[in-house]
């Protein structure tokens, strides 16, 4: 069983507005797997919007779904292991604080997950599967440039230093 | 069949592998092309498959192949081998048996060796997007 964004907008959670701001409010307890998103600790009482409305995660909940069993893509593509569409949720917790626009989350056939960061004429990915890291940069009018990286702290060092973030 | 410059070719990507909020000419993702596609090319797989266009339109191909709403990217021959990755386009029917009416027509891409030169590729096909990603209720 996975995440459903659904099943917390369907009674789980109340929603109260004190003023402009937007709080949510557990009536349940949330239910385990829910702690994937938040590092499997318990969901606080009070949450903002910005934690709760958060489409990235419900896209790839969605895609760790579709993604799950081989041949998914019509074209042999390998199935994606949760473990590697949880990675894309532990990197996008490293990038969070750095200013920068949404990532898209992106499942490829050779069975590695993509994370990409459009912001203007650029673009940065990141893309790994299982230990195996690479990331690439894409600058409209010049050659890409790419290479592998250690870990996702290395990768998001390479990342803030292309798209100075 | 040989295949001359002149040739238009077209080659398919999912929505999955489209960000549409990206700056037109990075909108397709790495994931457009699989390392399966490069780093261990085999028999049932040489590079990055293609159709050429002529004895079918790109409808029809998408219809046959049953991909009517993914994306297109349409490029002449000339503009793969000219690319300077050393690439070459061969015909290659038997990575086709789903689809026997276009066996005559399928190819694929091969000297796509590394991540790097499939990021060149990616700024290629980025630049020769015919048609985005569609949904199944949108009119095309």
């Amino acid at each position: 069983m996975s995440y459903n964004a659904s099943s917390a907008k369907s009674g789980t959670w109340l929603a109260v507005l004190p003023g402009a701001a937007v709080a949510v409010i557990p009536l349940v307890t949330p239910p385990a797997e829910y702690g994937i998103l938040f590092n499997r600790t318990p969901r606080p009482a009070f949450v903002g919007r910005a934690e709760t409305n958060m489409p990235i995660l419900d896209t790839i909940d969605r895609l760790s779904r579709e993604t799950a069993q081989p041949d998914w893509d019509d074209e042999q593509g390998l199935a994606i292991s949760r473990a590697d569409w949880d990675r894309a949720l532990e990197l996008y917790r490293k990038t969070c604080g750095l200013g920068l626009p949404e990532p898209f989350p992106s499942p490829c056939g050779d069975g590695s997950v993509h994370l990409s960061w459009a912001v203007g004429p650029t673009k940065f990915v990141i893309e790994w599967r299982g230990s195996q890291i690479f990331w690439s940069f894409f600058r409209l009018g010049q050659n890409p440039l790419g290479g592998t990286a250690g870990s996702f702290d290395d990768a998001v060092a390479m990342l803030r230093m292309h798209l100075n973030a | 069949m040989p295949l001359s410059p002149n040739d238009s070719v077209i080659r398919f990507f999912h929505a999955n592998q489209y960000n549409a909020l990206a700056a037109e000419g990075t909108r397709l993702e790495n994931s457009a092309v699989t390392s399966r596609e490069f780093v261990n090319p085999s028999e049932n797989n040489r590079g990055p498959s293609i159709f050429v266009l002529g004895r079918y339109t790109a409808d029809e191909i998408a219809q046959i192949a049953g991909k009517p709403f993914h994306g297109r990217i349409v490029l002449p021959v000339s503009t793969l081998l000219d690319a300077p990755l050393n690439l070459a386009v061969v015909h290659t029917p038997g990575e086709c048996v789903k689809w026997p009416s276009l066996v005559d027509y399928h190819y694929s891409i091969t000297g796509i060796d590394s991540a790097g030169k499939r990021n060149v590729l990616i700024t290629i096909f980025n630049k020769y997007i015919e048609r985005p990603p569609c949904s199944p209720t949108s009119s095309s």
